[in-house]
């Protein structure tokens, strides 16, 4: 988040929302899908940040990816 | 005296240069790229990634170097690469030299005429890079298309200035830059707008290096002088230094210039633009030298009235000696003559802009630039005076050249601000 999408650090909160406090919209959820995908190794569908809120959200559902390719 | 209704109304039409923003190999604003210019530097660098590149022999290019694009905001730059940043540089540049600001440009008839030679190759090369590793077209970058599409330069700096009038991308390789100013006249002239931000930009790419060289038309012989690499007109020249850069000029119609009381930095009295419609790889001597008439009669001068030429000359073999040959035809010998290109190398899209503006800063302080290294002119040249020192001419009038690809043939004739 703050390399890729020059975000300060202390707006990297469980609660913050992707689109009005760190500024993501669908160009960025596509570019962070990628990133994502890279880092974690097991793909992120971009369509499903349109459905998340906050940041915490996003660490769920990335969770929730690993736990399933692990399972 | 009275003056004629045939002069009030050609200098009611007059062209005027109103703000110019620079970023080079040489420099990264206007007066840094001048003063390089005067003291003679070189911008022309050895590329290391280069050396171990199988069957590439050139191994030097005038690299922008130390650019920080940071002034522009993340959401703005994400779709931009190189070439984009350094023409919001050189515009903001531009705009600040010419006392406009953004809210200007949607308050007055404006036009922003850009363009590049290509959409960015390194976007282009990551994009693709990515899809033959992978054998998927999932996991590209959303932002890849704004980078590569033809007119990246355009949108994104339209995007950067939240500009919302009218935006065009011309491409024509070296004559981008040129054919820019060209069509921010014709649009002045009839009227459709009354300041046309007008430039180009291109960054470097290993691929640029490789067609030229493939050509054999990409300088090799002096891979461990790069200062020495590109030399015009000389007789051991070998080829283009392929180069990076960005500029912006600014063009107002004297009516718009006068009444917001902007200074103005020079005049273009007269262009043309044609395409030699035959030979794709240089124009011919007939083609240059047609094109180089219309423009002088357009300004209604003669050769005469023209004491210097700034040439396009890349240092190539015969691109030098054809263009030498087409403006000696034009001009016989008396006419003086340099190209920045020693210095500089060959930055394509806004290398006519860069030129037009070294050109009018020559015009306006009466002392004209000499082509780095020649040192040696080559006895094939025709019988012109070639600068090779900084030499004080008494003249007003000054053609810029730029012969691209394509046969793509720009000439401006510009004139010292009064």
């Amino acid at each position: 988040m703050v390399d890729e999408f020059e975000i300060a650090p202390e707006l990297l909160l469980e609660e913050a929302l992707i689109r009005d406090t760190l500024e993501l919209d669908s160009l960025d959820a596509v570019d962070l899908s990628v990133t994502l995908t890279d880092r974690i190794e097991v793909e992120v569908d971009p369509s499903a940040f349109y459905e998340l809120r906050t940041l915490g959200d996003i660490y769920e559902m990335v969770e929730g990816l690993l736990t399933t390719s692990k399972g | 005296m009275q003056q004629s209704f045939h002069t009030i109304i050609l200098s009611l039409m007059r062209i005027h240069f109103t703000g110019h923003g620079v970023v080079s190999c040489l420099g990264l604003d206007v007066p840094s790229t001048l003063s390089a210019l005067e003291h003679g530097r070189s911008g022309i660098v050895q590329v290391e990634e280069w050396l171990s590149l199988d069957g590439l022999d050139s191994h030097v290019a005038g690299m922008v170097s130390n650019f920080d694009n940071r002034f522009i905001p993340r959401k703005t730059r994400r779709t931009m690469s190189k070439m984009s940043e350094m023409l919001c540089k050189a515009c903001d540049e531009a705009l600040d030299d010419a006392g406009l600001s953004r809210d200007d440009l949607n308050k007055r008839r404006v036009m922003v005429i850009v363009g590049s030679t290509t959409g960015s190759s390194a976007s282009f090369e990551s994009s693709f890079e990515r899809f033959h590793r992978t054998g998927s077209a999932r996991g590209q970058l959303s932002t890849t298309m704004f980078k590569t599409m033809n007119h990246s330069v355009a949108l994104n700096l339209a995007s950067y200035l939240g500009f919302k009038g009218s935006v065009l991308s011309p491409s024509s390789a070296c004559s981008t830059g040129a054919q820019a100013i060209l069509l921010g006249a014709q649009f002045i002239e009839a009227g459709l707008c009354d300041i046309a931000i007008c430039g180009g930009a291109d960054e470097c790419h290993v691929a640029t290096a490789i067609a030229f060289d493939t050509a054999q038309a990409a300088s090799s012989q002096n891979n461990n002088s790069p200062e020495l690499a590109s030399r015009p007109f000389d007789r051991s020249r070998d080829g283009v230094v392929v180069a990076e850069g960005a500029a912006i000029t600014i063009l107002e119609s004297e009516s718009s210039q006068k009444g917001r009381d902007a200074e103005a930095k020079g005049i273009l009295l007269g262009w043309a633009q044609s395409c030699d419609g035959g030979e794709v790889a240089h124009s011919t001597k007939r083609s240059m030298a047609d094109n180089m008439r219309v423009a002088i009669a357009k300004a209604g001068l003669s050769p005469e009235d023209i004491g210097y030429v700034n040439a396009h000359a890349t240092s190539t073999k015969l691109g030098d000696q054809n263009e030498a040959e087409a403006v000696f035809d034009v001009f016989g010998s008396n006419v003086a003559i340099s190209s920045i290109k020693g210095n500089m190398g060959h930055c394509f899209a806004p290398c006519g802009t860069i030129e037009a503006i070294a050109t009018l800063n020559m015009l306006n302080k009466g002392t004209y630039l000499p082509t780095k290294n020649l040192l040696d002119l080559d006895p094939i040249m025709p019988d012109m005076h070639y600068l090779n020192s900084v030499t004080m001419l008494e003249t007003d009038a000054a053609m810029s050249n730029n012969f691209a690809m394509g046969g793509m043939n720009v000439s401006l004739i510009l004139g010292a601000k009064e």
